[in-house]
């Protein structure tokens, strides 16, 4: 299938109240067809209420979001067929055996591709006959999985698919998206608060913390973009210079040397003492959730600042 | 959509025809047992105007007495309309949002309005025409019985009309809208049963009888009842010379004392004190309209019901 050109998700200012509390703020970003985007964030960061508004099972309180130009909302009928989406903690019925599910998808899809599913859940020796309801999580999650490929969609949208997964089940279930993306060239935005096996099918980034975007973009370009440097702790002027040279979006001090993660190429020339690397991405997520947490604990731009990095689990 | 329709309510479905199946079965060999006793003990002759045969009053009486607990017992079908609103419509929302499948079956290619219309359309053809079944299946069961006391008043006049569908219209609506509304099945029933009973039995106490004004008739106590079995008899008192209405009780203070040892003395008693008996009625003629009126009267509330669970599904629950 050739690759799909134009934006296939976009939001603009989006947000979605419930009550008095946001759970999802001034979110702005794009997303290209074609790209496989990683949304992270802590739980409770939005990650869920964006992937519901991008679906249309939620209207949106503020701004808009469009998937391929159209409102998910407004124009189900239109939105719908295009996108594949598994909610989080894979609900299936639990009456249904996995042939009368699949059976729905053929039922309520009219761009079915039955064989598909069929060929995804036999390889995985996936029992047909099994009632939902007593297959495994992994299990679970690859037919959800299929249901949602099976509808030949242009965008994914996977809610926490890897959350409730052993490691082994959880490399099952990416390696079935990875070939759904070479196969199809389908978009897939998948969110998780795991950021170690990201890495190897996500080439996009969007980062959500505290209901707000704090970066988006391809995972190259954010690496490209993020340095770390080290140094010795005690030379506060030459953190200072440091600083001067490009945005620090963390600072830390431990065993004596302060290590900061900046926005910027490396410096031209390092102060004596201080080194610097490119970031791994976990560092960079890290260090954006820690700063979305201080930003709620008002301790923004405190050298030394204790990094609050909530319910983030780190797999490799 | 008309698939998955059915896979989700095929259990409901069998429990629902299945029960009625049953119900039919006891209905038509106990209905076959009435008549054969009303044929034997000739209940119909005796019913003529024109029959003076003095074991008439002894053959009716027997066959009130062997009979009236059936009758009795069969108002508690009037609970089927309940029944059906906590067992289908209560979780047909409320299942999908406590389980958290409404995410999985909203986001394929139906949208949720779609899904709603045919769930609707399906759960309430189904419904009414066990609702449909039922009315005509009462009305052959009881028609004996209602030759003695009219099919106006009480139970007969919620199973022998269309007031019935209206019944369970508005139950499944009702138990549709908690559903959406609570999001959880067994409040949702809960609600249902409550709300239902509210609506329902003020409306067949206190509206029933004034949707039209009364009739009333001025007779004399000693002549017998005014009005035909077939009529409704909705109040009976007691009227002086000067046209007060007097209530049982207050005749008993003046004629219950001593030397009033029947029924008959007690009316003779009423009668020379001038007073007359006064009757409140509806005729039977009204029947229809009276259907009519009730069955309009719960259609529109299950009509509002349906348009706000179709409001909330698709406005609230977002």
């Amino acid at each position: 299938m050739s690759k799909p050109s134009g934006i296939a998700l976009e939001t603009n200012s989006l947000g979605r109240r419930y009550g008095r509390r946001w759970a999802l703020r001034d979110c702005t970003f794009e997303l290209p067809a074609g790209r496989v985007a990683a949304l992270v964030g802590p739980n409770g960061a939005g990650k869920t209420t964006l992937l519901h508004l991008a679906v249309g099972l939620l209207a949106s309180s503020a701004g808009t979001i469009r998937v391929f130009g159209a409102s998910p909302w407004e124009h189900p009928k239109s939105v719908l067929p295009r996108v594949g989406f598994v909610a989080q903690d894979h609900p299936l019925y639990r009456g249904f055996t996995v042939a009368e599910t699949l059976e729905l998808g053929r039922r309520l899809n009219p761009r079915w591709d039955g064989a598909l599913a069929l060929r995804r859940l036999n390889r995985l020796g996936i029992p047909f006959e099994q009632r939902a309801g007593k297959l495994s999580g992994g299990q679970k999650a690859q037919v959800a999985l299929a249901l949602a490929l099976a509808k030949h969609p242009d965008l994914v949208l996977l809610d926490e698919p890897l959350a409730s997964l052993d490691p082994l089940a959880r490399r099952d279930f990416l390696r079935a998206l990875a070939e759904a993306v070479e196969e199809d060239g389908v978009t897939v935005l998948l969110s998780s608060h795991i950021i170690g096996d990201l890495e190897r099918v996500c080439d996009s980034l969007i980062l959500l913390s505290a209901a707000h975007v704090q970066i988006a973009g391809e995972i190259a370009a954010i690496r490209r973009e993020h340095t770390l440097l080290r140094g010795p702790r005690d030379g506060a002027s030459a953190v200072a210079a440091v600083e001067a040279e490009g945005m620090v979006v963390e600072r830390s001090m431990a065993d004596g040397r302060a290590t900061l993660l900046v926005r910027s190429n490396p410096p031209h020339a390092l102060p004596d003492g201080w080194e610097a690397r490119e970031a791994t991405l976990e560092e960079i997520v890290l260090a954006y959730l820690g700063q979305g947490a201080s930003d709620l604990a008002g301790e923004r731009g405190e050298v030394g600042a204790v990094t609050v990095v909530d319910d983030l689990e780190v797999t490799r | 959509m008309i698939w998955l329709t059915w896979r989700q309510h095929r259990v409901e479905a069998a429990i629902v025809f299945g029960a009625l199946a049953l119900l039919a079965a006891i209905l038509i060999a106990t209905g076959l047992d009435m008549r054969s006793a009303y044929d034997h003990l000739g209940i119909a002759s005796c019913l003529s105007a024109t029959n003076h045969d003095p074991t008439c009053p002894d053959a009716v009486e027997g066959f009130r007495e062997q009979y009236g607990q059936w009758v009795s017992a069969s108002a508690w079908l009037n609970l089927i309309p309940a029944l059906l609103g906590i067992l289908v419509g209560a979780p047909l929302v409320a299942r999908e949002l406590e389980h958290g499948t409404q995410r999985l079956v909203w986001t394929q290619s139906v949208t949720r309005w779609r899904w709603l219309a045919v769930k609707l359309a399906f759960v309430f053809v189904g419904c009414l025409a066990v609702a449909g079944t039922l009315w005509l299946l009462l009305a052959w069961w009881r028609q004996p019985w209602d030759t003695l006391s009219g099919r106006f008043g009480g139970a007969a006049f919620d199973f022998e009309g269309p007031v019935l569908l209206g019944f369970v219209a508005f139950a499944l609506a009702l138990g549709i809208a908690s559903g959406a509304v609570l999001r959880r099945t067994v409040p949702a029933m809960v609600l249902m049963l409550a709300l239902f009973l509210v609506v329902r039995l003020p409306v067949e106490l206190q509206l029933r009888p004034i949707y039209q004004p009364p009739l009333t008739v001025t007779s004399n106590v000693l002549a017998g009842n005014p009005v035909t079995r077939a009529d409704w008899m909705v109040d009976q008192q007691f009227i002086d010379a000067q046209g007060h209405l007097l209530d049982f009780r207050q005749v008993w203070s003046i004629c219950g004392g001593q030397g009033v040892a029947t029924k008959l003395d007690f009316l003779q008693c009423a009668h020379d004190h001038q007073f007359q008996s006064w009757t409140e009625y509806q005729p039977a003629s009204r029947y229809w309209t009276f259907q009519a009126i009730e069955t309009a009267l719960y259609a529109v509330l299950a009509l509002a019901l349906l348009g706000l669970s179709g409001w909330w599904v698709r406005r609230r629950l977002s």
